[in-house]
């Protein structure tokens, strides 16, 4: 693989290797211990002796897991597709010639500053309809404003999106603004003298050279989706009744409070599947393009 | 830079199009402000002023009692002594664990990212699996590990768990820049007989500015904000900051104070927004502006 | 060391300020002193031989709750033992700490819990120090109501030690709303729901619910224990008796539940129980389901029981008192300052004048019949009443549903609460099928 390598004296298989041994164990340790819970009947202390595959029945018969399963391409849609949409709106405007650059760029990245523990209680707080924005509107004369869908089940979903694109659109925007930032001057002098119209530059020659970057916001993204807990923990727990679940709470709640190792275990296998199936285009066109 | 951007064409033409962007841009600063807003102002009330049930109401007596109490002493667990006591253990944990991760992902980013090899790819891609797994589903394991080593709860236990949960993320992002980097760069200073570490060292990280501190400041939140990881690997004498805000804020059975659970969430926020404001400097510069000729 | 060097040279600093300073030079000193006393404590502590050190994993951490914990704590230093405080916020972090705690070897002393499905698991899998020979000793059996005693027995051993005593089946109620309204305290199901009708035409909210699912379910089942009764309840929850699902109850409870829901806000969804508590307190709402520890809500507003606010069980003509118990129970530990300082913990938690402290501090019932109970309110005294009672006091289904069944019928309630499409038949099927799993 490497007589290309070792001509130049270009050593990285070490550190390579160092690395990928220290994730092996971690990572793929955990994933086989996971593996192998989901096999058995543990509750909260791990018990090692194996039943078979009863979790997965279990867990594909329990109509919350079902619901959160679909609650999370739901959300993941939306939330990713705003995200991205928004936050590189918002990285090509920062990169353009406006006026106090600065201080917009701050103001759109603080909310990564925020944890999305408190995200989810200052929308919570927002968007309540007796104390909030709908109170606000409301109380300066518009009497029939209503915004009430943090506290309905068929809109609460949209919610949690709204809040994310909020915290994560600045993540995007500084990724998205560091390459655009390393494009080449010659690059735009080619682009101004050939007279493209911007918005075609941007679709079809910056961002195309910047794949890397974008898929690395939107494999960001995506973990955030699958892991995503702490926003929804804060701002609907999951509620009105169980519109607002996702596959991670439902994991965590069955770990430890509702001693289910072997439940949790089970869907945490399904969740890492999911993402793989997910992942599967990105990587396909990483390999192709590649080798 | 300035110069550069100056160079290129008017962004955005006729009058009412740079109107439009500018309305844009006011209307999205007032999305991106107002939980802020409301969280501040709020902090600022007596309990009474809260119980009259409009948190978007401007305070009628302002006052800093709620951070006062956030600060020092509201109750935490036996102790009612806000959240100052966990300052500065986040500080101790925050600041190696960004600082290793950070360099541990981007050699291994740039090993991997010049790394002409189908391997290359399918390391990346296991590495990046490591992203999808709940935390959750890791404690056990990892418990296990390191109570077998001897730094289940310890100071270096946490920080050595902070790196290594961050590292996926940490390879992944300088990965995925350095690939975009003409490999004219690496292969010059190759030439001239510079070795793998010291290529990267004087040659590839001086021009990774931009991508480096988007990494720190994105780790600086992570670790920063983690709960769980703290509460459970950092032993009771380095416990962060975030235990005892999450004990604050998310306790369920108490009495609920909201104005001081704002004041504690601002309070543990304020370095991480400090780090922000201070890094949005170095965005101005990037590796078009440094390294790769004009 | 460092800091009585410290110490030292502001001291010697001392001889040459003024007398303006003199004062300023004294406090110092004091706290000086004390921070030197603390330090030689703190080491007299680590090496003395009988220093007893309990390491406590434990989520009161809210001010009442705190106040309650330092209640132990006081009683436990005055004693002589050293305590670490091991906080986090709620139960299901606790029980996340204490668990990989265990798996790493470095357990906590003592949890705080409750004797649910996770005392059991720890306990059958022998991670929980059994008191059996101090129970024995003490007379700590005859002190208990007996199903007290029992939640705390797995496989015949005594692997808890109660701190006090909640119920959940109660309704908490507004007396200036109902004085207005000219309502007395309902003594019967009908009389509640006839109440409701009229606050609800007098434009309140009738019954303030907190829209989370813990709170939703504990709604359905005290409706269940309205009906049902103790005996009923027992064969329901504790038996799983397939017969019990098949009552003409059952589907009743569900009818309630959802009657209860056409009465509630808007903003209810989400809402905590204690914002919803403060609801009645100001008088916007008429009544609220909750556990006892809503009293301290009240009290924090500065209302007296039987003058502002009032309280019931839920109205039936078969008592009943659903309790879930705060606990700590004592993983086992090697060294032995740590296992001294879990006997010294235990005494110290069954001593009467400590329970009785911690009851009238936290809003709770104290879970030996020998306390004095002469300070409690008129809410508390209720409790006591019911507690003392043969076969009113049953175990709520938080403690007594083995493995994740209590999860799984709080899911089962919300979905039932937000979904009017749901039908009662297809409620009561899904709650069978969830008593009835192994």
């Amino acid at each position: 693989m490497s007589t290309w390598l070792k001509r130049q004296g270009f050593k990285p298989d070490i550190t390579v290797a160092a690395f990928f041994a220290v994730v092996a164990i971690f990572f793929y340790g955990s994933i086989l211990w996971t593996f192998y819970m989901s096999l058995t009947r543990s509750t909260l202390i791990p018990k090692y002796e194996i039943v078979g595959f009863d979790q997965y029945f279990d867990l594909f018969t329990n109509q919350r897991w079902l619901v959160s399963c679909l609650n999370m391409v739901i959300f993941g849609v939306f939330y990713m597709v705003g995200t991205l949409a928004f936050g590189t709106l918002l990285a090509v405007l920062a990169d353009r010639r406006i006026k106090a650059e600065s201080f917009f760029r701050t103001i759109f990245l603080y909310p990564l500053a925020v944890s999305l523990i408190i995200t989810g209680l200052s929308w919570r707080w927002l968007l309540d309809p007796t104390t909030g924005l709908q109170a606000l509107i409301r109380g300066i004369g518009w009497e029939t404003f209503t915004f009430d869908w943090l506290t309905r089940p068929d809109r609460a979903i949209y919610t949690l999106v709204i809040a994310g694109i909020w915290h994560s659109a600045g993540l995007v925007m500084v990724i998205v603004l560091a390459g655009l930032r390393g494009i080449d001057n010659d690059l735009w002098k080619a682009i101004r003298m050939e007279g493209i119209p911007l918005w075609r530059a941007y679709c079809q020659v910056i961002f195309p050279g910047m794949r890397p970057v974008i898929a690395s916001c939107v494999v960001l993204l995506m973990s955030e989706v699958i892991r995503g807990y702490d926003l929804i923990i804060a701002m609907t727990k999951g509620g009105p009744g169980i519109s607002t679940e996702m596959p991670a709470k439902f994991a965590v709640d069955f770990y430890f409070a509702r001693v289910n190792l072997g439940l949790a275990s089970a869907a945490s296998i399904m969740m890492l599947a999911l993402s793989l199936i997910m992942l599967m285009p990105y990587f396909y066109s990483e390999f192709r393009r590649r080798s | 830079m300035t110069s550069v951007v100056a160079r290129r064409q008017p962004a955005f033409g006729p009058r009412a199009a740079r109107i439009g962007l500018y309305v844009f841009l006011a209307v999205s600063a007032i999305f991106f402000l107002l939980p802020l807003l409301l969280v501040i102002m709020n902090s600022l009330k007596p309990m009474e002023e809260i119980r009259q049930g409009n948190l978007l109401a401007l305070p009628i007596n302002p006052n800093f009692d709620a951070w006062v109490s956030a600060w020092q002493s509201a109750c935490t667990g036996l102790d009612c002594a806000g959240v100052r006591p966990g300052l500065w253990n986040s500080i101790k944990i925050t600041i190696p664990s960004v600082v290793i991760s950070t360099l541990a992902g981007a050699l291994n980013g740039y090993a991997l990212g010049q790394w002409k090899s189908r391997h290359a790819n399918m390391i990346m891609l296991l590495v990046t699996v490591g992203l999808f797994i709940p935390y959750q589903a890791m404690l056990y394991p990892t418990v296990k590990i390191l109570s077998n080593v001897g730094l289940f709860r310890t100071y270096a236990g946490i920080v050595f768990v902070h790196v290594i949960y961050g590292l996926p993320y940490t390879t992944l992002l300088f990965r995925n820049f350095y690939v975009g980097i003409p490999d004219e760069i690496s292969r010059a200073a190759r030439m001239e007989g510079a070795r793998f570490l010291r290529t990267f060292w004087s040659i590839i990280l001086p021009i990774s500015t931009n991508i480096l501190v988007v990494v720190a400041i994105l780790q600086f939140t992570g670790i920063w904000n983690d709960y769980l990881l703290g509460l459970i690997f950092a032993g009771n004498d380095n416990l962060p900051m975030t235990v005892q805000l999450t004990n604050i804020v998310g306790n369920s059975r108490g009495a609920a104070n909201p104005n001081v659970n704002m004041a504690a969430a601002l309070i543990t926020a304020i370095p991480t927004l400090v780090v922000y404001f201070l890094s949005g400097r170095y965005f101005v510069r990037g590796i078009a502006a440094g390294a790769v000729k004009g | 060391m460092r800091q009585s060097s410290g110490c030292q040279v502001r001291e010697d600093r001392k001889f040459k300020i003024n007398k303006n300073d003199f004062r300023k030079g004294t406090k110092m000193n004091r706290k000086c002193l004390s921070s030197t006393m603390a330090l030689v404590g703190l080491l007299a502590a680590s090496t003395a031989a009988f220093a007893q050190t309990v390491d406590v994993q434990q989520y009161w951490t809210s001010s009442s709750e705190s106040k309650a914990m330092n209640t132990i704590a006081d009683a436990y230093k005055a004693r002589g033992g050293k305590w670490i405080d091991s906080p986090s916020a709620d139960f299901d972090s606790t029980i996340a700490a204490a668990a990989s705690r265990i798996a790493g070897g470095e357990p906590p002393s003592a949890v705080l819990m409750t004797p649910s499905a996770a005392m059991r698991d720890l306990a059958s899998s022998g991670q929980l120090r059994n008191f059996d020979d101090f129970a024995a000793a003490n007379g700590w059996q005859k002190a208990m109501a007996p199903i007290v005693w029992d939640k705390m027995n797995v496989g015949g051993h005594l692997v808890g030690l109660p701190v006090g005593i909640h119920a959940d089946n109660w309704v908490w109620y507004s007396k200036p709303v109902f004085e207005a309204a000219g309502l007395e305290e309902p003594k019967t199901l009908d009389e509640m729901f006839a109440a409701a009708d009229k606050l609800k035409a007098a434009g309140h909210t009738a019954f303030a619910v907190g829209g989370e699912p813990w709170q939703e379910v504990t709604i359905l089942t005290s409706m269940i224990i309205a009906l049902g009764g103790p005996e009923y309840w027992n064969e329901l929850f504790i038996k799983r008796d397939p017969e019990a699902l098949k009552s003409p109850l059952l589907p009743k409870a569900f009818e309630l539940f959802r009657k209860v829901s056409t009465y509630t806000d808007p903003a209810s969804p989400g809402r905590s129980w204690n914002e919803t508590t403060n609801m009645v307190v100001t008088g916007k709402a008429g009544m609220q389901f909750m556990g006892d520890w809503a009293r301290g809500e009240f009290l924090a507003a500065g209302q007296v029981a039987g003058k502002n606010f009032g309280c019931f069980l839920v109205p039936t003509d078969k008592p009943a008192y659903a309790i879930v118990v705060d606990i700590f129970a004592f993983p086992l530990n090697k060294d032995e300052d740590r296992i001294k300082g879990q006997t010294l913990l235990a005494e110290t938690v069954m001593d009467p004048a400590v329970e009785a402290k911690i009851a009238s501090v936290k809003g709770s019932v104290p879970s030996r019949l020998d306390v004095d109970t002469s300070t409690l309110d008129l809410c508390a005294v209720k409790g006591v009443k019911s507690l003392a009672t043969p076969g009113v006091t049953v175990s709520s289904t938080y403690d007594a549903l083995p493995g994740d069944l209590n999860g799984r019928m709080t899911d089962l309630a919300t979905q039932f609460w937000t979904d009017p499409s749901m039908t009662v038949e297809a409620g009561v099927k899904s709650l069978g099928d969830i008593l009835q799993t192994k």
